[in-house]
């Protein structure tokens, strides 16, 4: 596809981008993207002011939604209120015109698909959040669609339930290898699901790529920063050796994988990659650095801890190395992190 | 403020003794039907012509669109002897859109349609209002996801919206209903005759004076209480929605 679109205060702008088939492409970006213009103009709700929407050979631009045979998942689901579960999934069927023993035989298995034939007489109202998501899902799967577009459909169900359908939605796209286009801001929902991920901001896609690749080399510092990098410093270049650079970063030295090229940049680090210990490292090749832990939150099963190095470096530990280590405000630690880890912004 | 509009029912007090009699009489029972069914004819009209307008402006933009939006409550604003007076202009039998009727026998002046047309004139308001109410409750990416399952857009409106707005609707044709039964100022100009409740009790003060119009009065106050009674309860009805 090549769109243009305007709409509101949102606008896409020249975003083309090819998505194979069978694919699951997701489009992570921050609210106010354009992630959801884009997913309804793909689905036929908006018209282009530019471009084409291609679907294989065929120009579905100009084609209405009903008949592009796409289907679109929502955020918060939007069961239609005076349906049951089962009239609900037999919807698109009745609009195709299916007879009525056909589209009893695909409900009853689409339903079975999902394990809500118990619920296939209940009002959506009677539904959790994790049943209304599975129906709404259901829903879609009953026409056999050939590119499913879901809009945040993780957003507003809750963490345990969250991980049963993420696993659902893996399941559905390996056994009937249908294309997705999933758009989300949470990047652990993206990269958990994708086969290659794009990154959109202020209605243009920025990097598009493997999650791996996306997530170790981020193109830019908002990429990075809705990627997790939350270490992002200014730099000047000190010095070049050989495969490796010096970045001056306030009094610090700091050795970064790779040439730098330009004399003043950004650098980044994930906190996932700054190693905390008693003891100082006895390594030549780390960036090592003293300093006090100034606060630490405690996340569930990991603590974020905010160290005072001379620079404010932020790390994570599982709750158990901060039992372990006696960690806590004000302790004297040493902070690490591999040359590799870093990552130029020029 | 519930004493003050109690406070007519007063009248009850004085013209009780008259109402049977009144009930009784031919041409009050006739002006009532006439009241009820041109009211009836008025609401179909209303609704068939305000409920696709209320929908097209909760969900398209179109230029001109606040301009169109705020005409919509003119009738209520417009003194309804003046309105009627502007309605014999445009339908009255010497008028371009009357001349044209006429040529098909459809005449306005003195006439079930120009009681009817009145009545619209003066109710389409409520229609539209609360019709626009009730789509605007409903998220539009609901119809946008019936279209991607294959609803045409017709199918969008009688299989989703419509059912998910049937209460606000009802409740306008109950609205428009009860204003163009009570309606007088329109209808005393556009037409007359045949007489209705109001233009009934209006001849009736008017030739036999205030104590003859007495037990009328009474007798719409009454009817208007069982009518007001009677909506409520369906209004306040679950809507069975289920398809």
């Amino acid at each position: 596809m090549d769109v243009c679109k305007a709409w509101q205060q949102f606008a896409l702008k020249n975003i083309t981008v090819e998505i194979s088939d069978g694919e699951y492409f997701v489009l992570l970006g921050p609210t106010g993207a354009g992630k959801t213009l884009l997913l309804e103009t793909i689905a036929g709700f908006h018209r282009l002011d530019s471009g084409k929407i291609l679907f294989g050979s065929r120009d579905v631009t100009a084609v209405p939604p009903e008949k592009r045979g796409f289907g679109y998942v929502p955020q918060n689901c939007l069961l239609f209120p005076n349906m049951t579960v089962r009239k609900n999934v037999e919807f698109g069927l009745r609009m195709r015109g299916q007879s009525e023993a056909d589209r009893k035989s695909k409900v009853d298995e689409t339903l079975a698909l999902f394990g809500l034939e118990h619920l296939a007489d209940r009002m959506p109202a009677m539904l959790s959040a994790g049943e209304k998501q599975k129906t709404t899902l259901a829903r879609v799967l009953a026409i056999k669609p050939t590119l499913i577009l879901l809009d945040e459909p993780l957003g507003s169900i809750d963490a345990s339930m969250r991980l049963e359908l993420r696993d659902e939605l893996k399941r559905v796209h390996r056994d009937l290898h249908v294309t997705i286009i999933h758009v989300t801001h949470d990047q652990m929902e993206a990269f958990s699901l994708a086969e290659r991920v794009a990154i959109i901001r202020d209605g243009q896609i920025t990097q598009v790529g493997e999650p791996k690749q996306i997530i170790t080399n981020p193109k830019d510092e908002p990429t990075a920063r809705l990627l997790g990098y939350e270490n992002i410093y200014e730099a000047k270049l000190s010095q070049r050796l050989k495969g490796m650079s010096v970045a001056a970063v306030g009094m610090f030295a700091v050795k970064v994988g790779g040439i730098i090229e330009s004399e003043s940049c950004k650098i980044g680090l994930r906190p996932e990659d700054v190693m905390i210990s008693r003891e100082r490292p006895n390594s030549d090749i780390l960036n090592v650095a003293s300093g006090l832990i100034v606060d630490y939150v405690d996340l569930g099963p990991i603590i974020a801890l905010d160290v005072d190095a001379g620079l404010p470096v932020r790390t994570i530990v599982t709750k158990r190395q901060f039992l372990e280590m006696q960690l806590g405000q004000a302790e004297q630690v040493w902070v690490s992190f591999a040359p590799e880890a870093v990552k130029v912004f020029e | 403020m519930i004493v003050f509009l109690l406070l007519p029912f007063g009248s009850l007090v004085n013209s009780a003794g008259g109402i049977p009699a009144a009930l009784l009489e031919s041409q009050t029972e006739s002006a009532i039907i006439a009241s009820f069914y041109c009211a009836l004819l008025a609401t179909i009209f209303a609704f068939i012509l305000g409920v696709p307008l209320a929908y097209m402006f909760t969900r398209y933009d179109f230029y001109g669109k606040k301009v169109v939006d705020s005409l919509i409550d003119l009738p209520i604003i417009i003194p309804h002897n003046a309105a009627g007076l502007a309605l014999i202009a445009i339908f009255g039998s010497g008028s371009l859109i009357g001349g044209a009727f006429g040529q098909l026998g459809v005449r306005f002046n003195d006439t079930i349609f120009g009681i009817v047309i009145a009545m619209a004139f003066v109710s389409s308001p409520f229609m539209i209002r609360s019709s626009q109410e009730a789509f605007g409750a409903i998220d539009p990416k609901m119809e946008y996801m019936a279209r991607s399952l294959g609803a045409s857009r017709s199918s969008v409106f009688t299989e989703v919206v419509l059912p998910s707005s049937t209460r606000g609707i009802l409740t306008g044709c109950i609205l428009t209903w009860a204003r163009s039964v009570s309606e007088f100022g329109a209808v005393f100009y556009l037409a007359y005759y045949p007489l209705t409740a109001p233009t009934y009790l209006d001849y009736v003060n008017t030739s036999q004076g205030f104590q003859a119009a007495l037990p009328i009065t009474g007798l719409l106050l009454i009817l208007a209480v069982i009518a007001v009674i009677a909506f409520k309860l369906i209004a306040d009805r679950p809507v069975k929605l289920v398809h």
